[in-house]
C-alpha cells in the first residue's frame, strides 16, 4: 500500500517529464534489445547447428578428398578409392558401417519440360542408414539396383517440388545429364544448412549406375564412417585410426600433409552455424557497454535531479513523507524508467531476432539464458537508481525548505 | 478567543483547582493546550564549524483555537521554531508536547504521520509542485497518509473554502501568487490538520492578495483551527489574537491586541 503510493508519486513525476523518461529509457531498451536478439539468434543458430550435426549423424565421420598445393595452386586430389573402403572395413574397429560415395554437383536434370541442376549422390543401400537419408515415400535403392546398374533415382523434396510441382513423381521419368531414369522414391526432408546448402536439392542413384551410365570415374568423393556410438572418446579413437590407416594406404611420408580431410560432427555443426561465436561475444559486449551507459545515465541524471528537486523533497517531507518514502519514490522513478526501457527492449529484441531469422537466413530461439542476461542488464540500471534515491533520502527537509527561490 | 488567562503557568493553575472540579479542569487543560514547548534549545553549526545558538531556552504554549502571530528580525529563529513545533526539526534540548503527547521521543515514522494528519505547513514561496494540477497538489498529503479514510477528502469543497472553486484542473503556473497560496492552504487542510504553521505566507503577495489570505486564516480560526503565523507586517500581526515578538532566540514580548503588552 505504502509502496504503491510512492510508486504513484513516481509515476506522477515521470508523466510530467516524458522527454527525460524516454531519453533515459532509450539506452536501457537498446541494450536489452541488443542482448536479447543476439542471444536469441545465437541460441537459434546453436540449435540449428546441433540439428545439422544430428541430421548428418552424430556418429558419422566423413572422409573427403584432400587438397594438394602444387606450384602455389591448390587443387582437389582424387585420392579416395574402393580399395580404401575395403581397407578401412578390414582394419577399423568400433564402427558399424563404412560407405563410399560419388558426388557430382550441378548436374542438369529435366522432366516433362522442366529443368533444374542438382547434386547427385551415387551410393549403396546402407548409405541411407548411415546418413539417415532414406525414402520418405516410395522406395530407396535395393542391392538389386546396384548389381544391375539400374537407372533408378530417389529425388529430394526440392527436386520433387521443382520438377513435378504437386504431381506424383514416383514412377515418372526424369533425365539426368540426358540419361533417362525412373523415379523410385522421394527422400526425407532435411532442410537447408549453411555448410551443405539445400539438402533437399539432391538425387540419389546407385553407385554402379553413376560409373556405368553417367561419369566414368573410379575414385570416390566421400567415405562416411558410422562409429559404434557417438561418444567423443570413440569418435576421437576412430578419427585417429582413420588417419593412420589412410596415411599408410596412401604411403604418405612422415611430415607430409594428409591428402584427405576428416570431418567430425562438431566440425559440421560449427560450419552450420553461419554466425561465429566471436561476433556473438562482440555484440554481447556492446550490449553490456550500452547497459553500463544506461545505468550511468540514470544514476547521474537522477542525482542531478535530486539536487534540483530539494524543495520538492522538503515539501513532501513536511506533508508527512519519511526519508524511506523519499527513497522509495526516487528509486521507483528509476525503476520505472528501467522497466519501461526493459519492456520496450524485450519487444524490440524479439522483433529484431524474428526479422533477422526471416530475412538473413538465421534462426532464433529462447531459453533461460536468452531471457536471463537481458533481464540482468535491466536489473543493472534498476540498481543504478538506488544511488540517487539514497541521496534524496538524505536531503534534510529543513535546509531544503529554507532556500527560497 | 484568547488563551491568555491560562497561559503563564497552566500547571500551577491545574494544581490549585478546586477538588470538586479537579478532574474536569485537568481534562479541560489537556484538551485545550495544543502546544507546550518548554526550554527549547536549538543551535546550528555554520560553515566555519562554529556553533550558532538559534533558540535559547524558549518556552511557548498555544491553546487550541488560538491565532498567534510571530515576528522578529531576520535570523532570530522564527522558521526554526516553526520547524521544531511542526516536528520537522529536532531541538537539541527541551521538552515538547503536542496535544499531550511527548512527540520528541517518537520515532521518525510516527512524527511523519503526525505532520501528515495534524499539521499543515504553509510557506512564503508556496512550494506547490509545478508538474501537478491544483487537485494533485491538494491531494499530495494523501500519498503519505496511513489512514484509509483519507481518500474521502472532497477537493471541490476545499477549493470553495479558499475561494478557488472550479480551479482543480489548473496548474500552479497558471495561477496568481495569491491563488497559489490559497491552493497551498487547501493542501494544508486536505487531511483536516488542526495546527497551521504559516511562515510568512503573505511575504510574496501584494496587499489585496495578502488580505484574501488573511481572510481565509480568519475563517479557519473561526472553525476551531489553531494558527501560528510568522509575519513582518504589523497590520497582519494585528489580526491575530496574540502576538509574539522573537529576538535572538527568545520571546522578547507578547501582546494581545485588545489588552496590550503582557510581558
Ligand atoms: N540548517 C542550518 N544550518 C546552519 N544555520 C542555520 C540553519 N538553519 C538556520 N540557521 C541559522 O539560524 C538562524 C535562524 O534561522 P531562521 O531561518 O530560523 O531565521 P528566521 O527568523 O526565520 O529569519 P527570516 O526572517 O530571515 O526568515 C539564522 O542565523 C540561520 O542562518
Ligand atoms: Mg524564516
Amino acid at each position: 500500500m505504502r509502496f504503491l503510493k510512492n510508486v504513484q508519486a513516481a509515476v506522477q513525476v515521470l508523466i510530467a517529464l516524458p522527454g527525460r523518461t524516454l531519453i533515459l529509457a532509450l539506452p536501457v531498451a537498446v541494450s536489452t534489445a541488443l542482448a536479447l536478439s543476439t542471444l536469441a539468434v545465437d541460441r537459434g543458430l546453436s540449435d540449428r547447428a546441433e540439428a545439422a550435426a544430428r541430421s548428418f549423424g552424430l556418429d558419422v565421420i566423413s572422409i573427403r578428398s584432400g587438397t594438394r598445393v602444387i606450384a602455389g595452386q591448390s587443387s582437389t586430389v582424387a585420392s579416395l578409392t574402393d580399395e580404401d573402403v575395403a581397407g578401412l572395413r578390414n582394419q577399423l574397429r568400433e564402427t558399424r558401417a563404412i560407405e563410399g560415395t560419388r558426388i557430382e554437383d550441378n548436374v542438369p536434370v529435366s522432366s516433362g519440360g522442366k529443368h533444374g541442376v542438382y547434386r547427385i549422390f551415387a551410393v549403396r543401400p546402407p548409405w541411407a542408414g548411415v546418413r539417415q537419408f532414406g525414402a520418405d515415400r516410395g522406395e530407396f535403392l535395393s542391392d538389386n539396383d546396384v548389381d544391375s546398374s539400374a537407372r533408378v533415382a530417389i529425388i529430394g523434396q526440392t527436386v520433387a517440388r521443382e520438377l513435378f510441382s504437386g504431381q506424383e513423381p514416383i514412377g515418372a521419368q526424369i533425365t539426368i545429364n540426358q540419361v533417362p531414369f525412373e523415379v523410385k522414391g522421394v527422400l526425407v526432408p532435411k532442410g537447408a544448412s549453411p555448410a551443405e546448402g539445400d539438402r533437399d536439392a539432391r538425387i540419389v542413384i546407385p553407385i554402379t549406375t553413376f560409373y556405368d551410365r553417367l561419369y566414368r570415374r573410379l575414385y570416390l568423393d566421400q567415405i562416411v564412417v558410422q562409429t559404434a556410438d557417438s561418444s567423443p572418446e570413440v569418435l576421437a579413437r576412430v578419427e585417429a585410426s582413420i588417419k593412420r590407416i589412410m596415411r599408410e594406404r596412401h604411403s604418405i611420408a612422415e611430415g607430409q600433409p594428409d591428402d584427405f580431410a576428416v570431418r567430425l560432427p562438431d566440425l559440421i555443426a560449427e560450419q552450420s552455424r553461419g554466425v561465429s561465436r566471436s561476433v556473438v561475444f562482440l555484440l554481447l559486449g556492446l550490449a553490456i557497454l550500452c547497459a553500463s551507459v544506461a545505468a550511468a545515465a540514470i544514476g547521474l541524471v537522477f542525482a542531478q535531479a535530486v539536487r534540483a528537486r530539494r524543495t520538492e523533497i522538503g515539501v513532501r517531507r513536511a506533508m508527512g513523507a519519511t526519508s524511506g518514502d523519499i527513497l522509495l519514490q526516487i528509486w521507483a522513478e528509476g525503476l520505472a524508467v528501467s522497466i519501461l526501457g526493459g519492456a520496450a527492449g524485450f519487444a524490440l529484441g524479439w522483433a529484431a531476432a524474428g526479422w533477422l531469422a526471416a530475412s538473413r537466413d538465421l534462426a532464433f530461439a529462447f531459453d533461460l539464458v536468452v531471457i536471463a542476461i537481458p533481464l540482468a542488464l535491466v536489473l543493472l540500471s534498476s540498481a543504478a537508481g538506488l544511488m540517487p534515491a539514497r541521496l534524496a533520502a538524505r536531503v534534510d527537509p529543513v535546509t531544503a525548505l529554507r532556500t527560497t527561490e | 478567543m484568547s488563551g491568555c488567562e491560562c497561559k503563564p503557568n497552566a500547571k500551577r493553575e491545574r494544581d490549585s483547582a478546586k477538588p470538586k472540579a479537579k478532574g474536569a479542569a485537568i481534562k479541560n487543560m489537556r484538551w485545550t493546550m495544543l502546544i507546550e514547548a518548554i526550554n527549547i534549545r536549538k543551535s546550528y553549526r555554520d560553515r566555519r564549524g562554529e556553533t550558532v545558538s538559534v533558540l535559547k531556552d524558549l518556552s511557548l504554549q498555544i491553546a487550541r483555537g488560538e491565532f498567534v502571530s510571530l515576528s522578529g528580525p531576520s535570523g532570530c529563529g522564527k522558521s526554526t521554531l516553526l520547524n521544531v513545533l511542526g516536528c520537522l526539526d529536532h531541538p537539541d534540548a527541551g521538552a515538547y508536547q503536542f496535544d499531550g503527547n511527548d512527540v520528541l521521543g517518537w520515532p521518525e515514522r510516527q512524527r511523519a504521520d503526525l505532520r501528515n494528519r495534524r499539521i499543515g505547513f504553509i510557506f512564503q514561496g508556496f512550494h506547490l509542485l509545478p508538474f501537478l494540477t491544483v487537485e494533485g497538489n491538494i491531494k499530495l498529503p494523501h500519498l503519505y497518509s496511513r489512514s484509509p479514510r483519507s481518500d474521502s477528502t472532497n477537493v471541490e469543497e476545499l477549493l470553495r473554502e479558499v475561494d478557488l472553486a472550479g480551479m482543480a484542473r489548473r496548474y500552479p503556473g497558471e495561477l496568481s501568487g495569491g491563488q497559489q497560496q490559497r491552493v497551498a492552504i487547501a493542501r494544508a487542510l486536505a487531511l483536516k490538520a488542526d495546527l497551521i504553521l504559516a511562515d510568512e505566507p503573505t511575504g510574496n503577495l501584494d496587499g489585496d492578495s495578502a488580505q484574501s489570505i488573511l481572510d481565509v486564516f480568519g475563517r479557519l480560526v473561526g472553525q476551531g483551527k489553531t494558527v501560528l503565523l510568522v509575519t513582518h507586517d504589523p497590520a497582519v500581526a494585528r489580526r491575530a489574537s496574540r502576538h509574539i515578538r522573537l529576538e535572538e532566540g527568545r520571546i522578547a514580548s507578547e501582546t494581545t491586541p485588545a489588552k496590550g503588552a503582557t510581558v
